[in-house]
């Protein structure tokens, strides 16, 4: 997602990354890594649990899980991981932010 | 609070420091950009 952060800033898109982490490990990992994303430790997992984050228990850990909010607000995508590596597409997201910009210029007109 | 996490549904509101220290939320992007909420399982 690193790769695709500029095509994402084209389309008038900021990417929010949630992580279950307490701060310091957090911004440890964050700075190493040197994301250029808008990062949260999310260590209290209120946001996560906000949404609704699965959680399997017997697989210890939390699920990766997705969400495309236009710039009214409201939810135009989920997607809920059934494993950990199980993520959309770039491409696939991508498609949707020029989908809901061309439908924001059509209402703005 | 899980119900209402759908297409079509306003996305709930929430306050959290980002790892610059700046206080974020996501209402903070509304009318200005689109915004993908990733949900990590962690680095570890």
């Amino acid at each position: 997602m690193r790769e695709a952060y500029d095509a994402f800033r084209q389309r008038r898109a900021e990417i929010l990354v949630i992580g279950p982490e307490g701060p310091r490990r957090f911004k440890q990992v964050w700075d190493e890594q040197q994301y250029p994303f808008v990062g949260f430790a999310d260590y209290k997992h209120t946001v996560a649990d906000l949404y609704g984050q699965q959680v399997k228990l017997l697989k210890l850990g939390r699920m990766p899980a997705m969400l495309v909010v236009d710039r009214q607000g409201i939810i135009q995508f989920t997607h809920f991981g059934d494993d950990m590596a199980d993520i959309p597409k770039n491409d696939q997201v991508l498609a949707l932010l020029d989908r809901l910009n061309r439908l924001a210029e059509t209402q703005d007109t | 609070m899980t119900d209402s996490i759908a297409v079509g549904q306003a996305a709930p509101d929430f306050e959290l420091t980002d790892v610059q220290g700046r206080t974020i939320r996501l209402s903070d992007y509304r009318a200005q950009e689109n915004v993908v909420l990733v949900f990590t399982r962690g680095f570890t």
